[in-house]
């Protein structure tokens, strides 16, 4: 593939429809809730009025076509940190680090949902973070933002190496083992999203992960583009180090490629470096393959040895 | 000669498009290949285990937030029926939120940091604002098996110990000599975890009681005078073979006759101000 556009509408539209889903689960307590009570629209719109009415009866239809539509309805459930669509689990490998730290076991269809999830980082390297996780387009967002800013103010550009996110993975799962309890909620961006969400829609409170939400979106607005996903976000750094040499990444055509260009290297997310090779860490999201100005960049599978750079170990 | 072409096109492009490559907090080894030498390769490694360190340092500083002053919260939460026993449960529990997803009664809520950060997340039923209907819904699909697996039937319905159900004889209708009943009514397993005596008193039996808070939802005296002691306050006759600690003594001082009257007393208040 070499439209870096495609890459980008389709990673919006993908998070975008995480987004939704995050939503929906969070409302269809509403629809069950009818449903146990009622089963009956008119009965609905009665007690709720109009709008609830045609949610309610949409959703029957809809999950009537899997059969019964209580049933149906309730094979989903969750947050991007542990979710079931329609009776098939995911499971977010930190969460599973995290129940092994506290716990010491874990359940089998636990473990069965770790296959999506690595699958998917083996294959395609970090492609979890501009394709689904939710938080990642609140961070997009801000970081267009950024640079429309960044047109009448100075903000600086931090590095951090990066250690720091495994030092972020290594002490939530030491709080998992000396205190018994996580606190992911708070240090995860997607977890933080889905439980806002969820809070917000199904109970109407404001959850505390909000803050967190907070703290991380000014951290990316302040320091860097995308700083959280780079440095900070524990889940991103385990899935490029599963990635690392994953199938299809994003690959270079050296004869084309200008030197001292760097067009690549400034715009990426992921602050790699495309022009030396590196694909680790690369996420997929196609900002690269927009500026290159020679078209040399482009996404497809990479077969034999890769090169090792100091940026790509950290 | 095209790529110095591209470079002068390059600075005239807007700020935001330049390279920032030189500014100064940019890492040394950035641009460096590994194979510099063993003081460069000691060097990653050194600032990468201290980047590590400080990562670790500054998550493991989040938990003090448990100290931070916050407002006595509602203590008398109960957990999702087939829960583990408490310290067990916050071992399991992801915070993954699908119990309370399924929930087709909405009475799984999620907590906050109001009880501290040991139960961030974890799932709570508030019995007097909606009590569990027993559908076991959410020990159908809990991932980490927090909640054991249970089937809406009766033997599954006696296998949840959420709590015990205490009657305020000071407060209900029917021990002044009101028939009411309205606790019998909504019980699930009616006859067996609650008795009528003489004009309707509620009379709980604990060996039957799942403490599943219908009775305390449907009590229509306000305050409510059949609540649920939940499990994790509750002192289990099983294992009073423990030497009593402050944890698990709690339940003699909610029982305790004369913290119920100060309870009342105190609801009293509050009723009088609400409705004078």
């Amino acid at each position: 593939m070499r439209s870096g556009y495609t890459c980008l509408i389709v990673s919006i539209i993908t998070r975008l429809m995480v987004v939704l889903l995050l939503c929906y689960l969070a409302f269809m307590t509403e629809y069950l809730n009818f449903k146990l009570a009622h089963n009956n629209a008119r009965l609905v719109e009665l007690s709720a009025g109009k709008p609830m009415r045609i949610f309610y009866e949409q959703t029957e239809k809809f999950f009537s076509m899997f059969g019964d539509p209580l049933e149906t309805a309730q094979k989903n459930g969750g947050m991007t940190w542990s979710i079931r669509i329609m009776g098939v689990p995911f499971t977010d490998p930190v969460s599973a680090i995290s129940v092994l730290a506290k716990n010491h076991r874990m359940e089998i269809g636990f473990v069965l949902g770790l296959i999506g999830p690595l699958a998917l980082a083996l294959v395609f390297g970090r492609v979890f973070c501009s394709y689904i996780c939710s938080a990642s387009l609140l961070f997009f967002s801000i970081s267009r933002l950024r640079r429309l800013l960044l047109k009448w103010f100075y903000f600086p550009e931090w590095s951090l190496n990066r250690g720091f996110a495994w030092g972020v993975l290594i002490g939530g799962t030491l709080v998992c083992l000396a205190f018994g309890h996580g606190i992911w909620s708070l240090l995860l961006p997607y977890f933080a999203v889905g439980q806002t969400v969820f809070h917000g829609l199904a109970f109407g409170t404001l959850s505390v992960s909000f803050f967190s939400i907070v703290v991380f979106s000014i951290a990316d607005l302040l320091l860097g583009k995308q700083f959280t996903c780079r440095y900070l976000c524990p889940t991103g750094r385990l899935l490029g180090w599963i990635g690392r040499r994953s199938l299809v990444s994003i690959r270079r055509e050296a004869p084309r490629c200008l030197e001292n260009c760097n067009a690549c290297a400034d715009i990426c997310p992921m602050r790699i470096k495309p022009n030396q090779d590196e694909t680790v860490d690369c996420s997929l999201c196609g900002e690269c393959m927009i500026v290159c100005p020679t078209k040399c960049l482009s996404i497809a599978p990479i077969i034999g040895k890769r090169k090792v750079t100091a940026g790509s170990l950290k | 000669m095209f790529g110095s072409g591209y470079i002068h096109e390059k600075n005239n492009s807007p700020k935001f498009m330049q390279s920032r490559a030189s500014s100064p907090r940019e890492p040394l080894l950035d641009n460096t290949r590994m194979n510099g030498g063993w003081k460069q390769k000691l060097l990653y490694r050194v600032t990468f285990l201290k980047s590590v360190v400080l990562g670790a340092a500054a998550t493991f500083l989040l938990p003090l937030l448990e100290f931070l002053p916050r407002k006595a919260g509602f203590k008398r939460w109960l957990r999702p029926p087939g829960a583990l026993p408490e310290s067990e449960f916050i071992k399991a529990c992801t915070g993954c939120g699908q119990c309370a997803n399924v929930c087709p009664n909405k009475c799984i809520s999620l907590f906050g940091l109001e009880e501290g950060l040991g139960l961030l997340a974890t799932p709570k039923i508030q019995a007097r604002a909606q009590a569990c209907i027993l559908c076991m819904a959410c020990t159908q699909v809990c991932p980490t098996d927090a909640l054991e697996k249970l089937e809406p039937t009766e033997e599954g319905i006696r296998a949840v110990n959420m709590g015990i159900a205490v009657v305020s004889e000071d407060l209900c209708y029917s021990y002044s000599g009101r028939t009411c009943g309205v606790c019998y009514r909504a019980c699930p397993l009616p006859g067996k975890a609650l008795r009528l005596g003489l004009y309707e008193t509620p009379i709980i039996n604990e060996e039957f009681c799942v403490g599943c808070g219908l009775c305390e939802q449907a009590c229509v005296h306000m305050p409510q005078a059949i609540r649920i002691v939940p499990r994790h306050q509750l002192n289990d006759p099983l294992q009073q073979t423990e030497e009593p600690t402050k944890e698990n003594n709690r339940l003699d001082s909610v029982l305790d006759r004369r913290s119920f009257l100060k309870v009342r007393s105190k609801f009293h208040q509050s009723s009088d101000q609400v409705n004078p």
